[in-house]
């Protein structure tokens, strides 16, 4: 008897649990693929430093196109990127923390009033927005090409400006500066309005850049 | 003239590239401002085994107690160990609206739900609520000078969960308003729910917000 209960426990500790084996690869990369396994290190050491303090903090994952709301390693909330483009992609490294983002509108409450006052709630987030962090990582916030065409030919035109000044500086001067890293994400509606909810000042992120194939 | 065609045929190349290179890899050879890519076999089994050593690190620092979650956007609480729900409850959270304090029109009390990892600092069966001057202030009443003039006992539930600042886990006379953001910052949920935070967490648990 005692035999089948030592055997069972050992069946019952070798069989490994959904969210141990998830652990064993968290950001999901192929190990044999060393540029891949080299960004997904570098991205991994820069949780571990944010994840062993109490605060949330933000994994933008180009690679699996989600944003992740996440504290103590913990995955809080994950929203689905449709679309994203970037500038500098190479100066993404590192931690970055929000230092600017869309002001709150907020309703005031009148003394002996307060039960007929509607509360903030997440429409009331805007879904297109800029975020800034330091050091001068810019994010622009915006809702899908279909549903804000105008919006989203505005934002081409400026990153295409961006590129022609750029262009002219390097043609001017060799020794022109790196520009900074800026990133475009396209959200749903919803996701767009969910992320600006869940942002505090001070926010720090770290961003999963795609590796060469 | 020239110059000219070079100069906007140039820029139309420049939009055109934009435009492909969105959601597409860009190439990082080299360009990872880390390090080159490792290339030979040793370097890469060194690499692999930092990579599992980190994910061991980081595996670590996640909860191995039962945790609490709360989504202020959708107003839900969460208990869970590692990834398993082991409870999901419409709660209210924070109405995020501000409310003048009396005499200072620049000063404002405002009525969020704090964002960020707490602990459950405090277990409390059978709360009295001791009203804080906003309560008086938002019925348009005078604030009290008697202390006792501030005890309301019996609207927080049976069970209060204390995660610092005066912001609490508990009950609620309102049921009828859980799932909105209506709280002036606490996280109110109806009398089951309750009864089992109460019983699943312990001083120390730790709760995370957003």
């Amino acid at each position: 008897m005692a035999i089948v209960l030592l055997l069972l426990s050992l069946l019952v500790g070798c069989v490994p649990t959904a969210s141990s084996a998830e652990l064993d690869n968290p950001l999901d990369v192929d190990i044999n693929d060393p540029a891949a396994l080299q960004e997904a290190t570098r991205v991994l050491a820069d949780e571990l430093k944010l994840a062993a303090r109490p605060q949330t903090y933000l994994l933008i994952d180009l690679v699996s196109q989600a944003v992740v709301i996440k504290a103590r390693g913990v995955e809080m909330h994950r929203l689905s990127i449709l679309r994203w483009s970037v500038e500098s992609l190479e100066n993404m490294t590192g931690i970055f923390r929000l230092t600017a983002r869309p002001p709150i509108v907020r309703r005031k409450v009148t003394p002996s009033a307060a039960a007929g006052q509607d509360p903030i709630s997440l429409s009331d987030m805007p879904v297109s927005y800029r975020l800034a962090f330091s050091s001068s990582l810019t994010m622009e916030i915006m809702p899908p090409a279909q549903q804000a065409p105008l919006q989203w030919a505005l934002s081409r035109a400026k990153a295409w400006w961006r590129w022609l000044r750029r262009w002219f500086q390097t043609l001017s001067s060799p020794n022109v500066s790196e520009p900074a890293p800026h990133i475009l994400l396209t959200f749903s509606e919803n996701e767009a309005q969910s992320l600006a909810w869940s942002l505090i000042d001070g926010m720090p992120l770290v961003i999963r850049r795609p590796a060469e194939r | 003239m020239t110059r000219a065609l070079l100069l906007l045929s140039s820029s139309l190349l420049g939009f055109l590239l934009m435009t492909l290179t969105q959601s597409s890899p860009i190439p990082m050879t080299d360009a990872s401002g880390v390090q080159p890519i490792v290339r030979d076999p040793t370097a890469l089994r060194a690499l692999q085994a930092r990579y599992k050593s980190l994910t061991k690190q980081l595996t670590q620092l996640i909860p191995a107690q039962p945790y609490i979650l709360v989504d202020t956007a959708r107003n839900h609480l969460f208990i869970k160990r590692r990834d398993r729900v082991m409870l999901d409850a419409l709660a209210s959270t924070g109405s995020g609206t501000m409310l003048d304090k009396p005499g200072d029109s620049n000063s404002q009390w405002i009525f969020d739900t704090p964002r960020g990892e707490f602990y459950v600092q405090s277990k409390l069966v059978n709360p009295v609520w001791v009203k804080p001057d906003w309560a008086f202030v938002e019925e348009g009443l005078a604030v009290p000078k008697n202390q006792m003039d501030r005890m309301e006992p019996g609207v927080l539930g049976e069970y209060a969960l204390g995660f610092g600042k005066g912001f609490f886990i508990h009950g609620t006379l309102y049921t009828r308003l859980l799932g909105k953001n209506v709280t002036h910052g606490c996280i109110r949920l109806n009398d089951d729910d309750l009864k089992s935070v109460y019983q699943l967490a312990r001083v120390g648990t730790p709760i995370m917000i957003f």
